[in-house]
């Protein structure tokens, strides 16, 4: 008669998505901002945002 | 737009504000402007303060009051560009997955937002183009429609 070996699982990695905690939220601005400043770099918001000022 | 929404507090001196969701718990939360690259743009910073003072990533949807929270954010954000009617503000998750329930979240109140506001989307492209339900995109930049109009 055949046994079945028990396989011990494998604890579940549940990696955090989110960054963080921040102690403070100039710590948590410092973070959000660095991220936006690199979506905002090379693309054309600044342009878009001065065109619309002249109007 | 006269949808419900929480009271909030400001900090002018350090263009704070803070409200408490109260919806199955009770989460106090902050929003807070700060400078970008970009002249007269302003990120927009949306932070939840934990049980021990440090501060989590935003939640707009975990609390059973997404609607009421969306509703003050748009408040702030009134408030903010009324105080300063030349500036936009930008805002973004901080990882992909949150831009898109932000995106989702805005999509669905997009009616009542664009009596109030202007909603441009950045494209992973880098072209800000207004904004569409349903548009994938990296961020949102916002401005007030009419400066002169009011809550």
């Amino acid at each position: 008669m055949k046994t079945l070996t028990e396989v011990p699982r494998k604890p579940r990695k549940m990696p955090r998505q989110e960054p963080g905690p921040f102690a403070t939220m100039e710590e948590l601005g410092r973070f959000k901002t660095n991220l936006a400043n690199q979506l905002l770099e090379k693309s054309n918001v600044g342009e878009v945002l001065k065109q619309r000022r002249n109007h | 737009m006269e949808q419900p929404h929480y009271f909030f507090q400001i900090r002018k001196n350090v263009r704070r504000y803070d409200f408490v969701s109260e919806g199955h718990t009770r989460i106090p939360k902050a929003i807070q402007f700060f400078d970008t690259s970009v002249p007269d743009l302003f990120n927009l910073v949306l932070g939840d303060v934990r049980p021990d003072g440090q501060l989590d990533v935003f939640s707009v949807s975990d609390n059973g009051d997404r609607d009421k929270v969306l509703a003050t954010v748009a408040q702030v954000v009134a408030h903010f560009l009324q105080e300063n009617p030349t500036m936009y503000v930008f805002f973004t998750g901080s990882t992909p997955a949150r831009t898109r329930l932000y995106r989702m979240a805005v999509g669905h109140e997009f009616t009542n937002l664009v009596v109030q506001f202007e909603i441009m989307a950045l494209l992973p492209s880098k072209q800000l183009v207004p904004f569409q339900p349903n548009l994938s995109c990296d961020g949102f930049v916002i401005s007030l429609k009419n400066p002169n109009v009011t809550e």
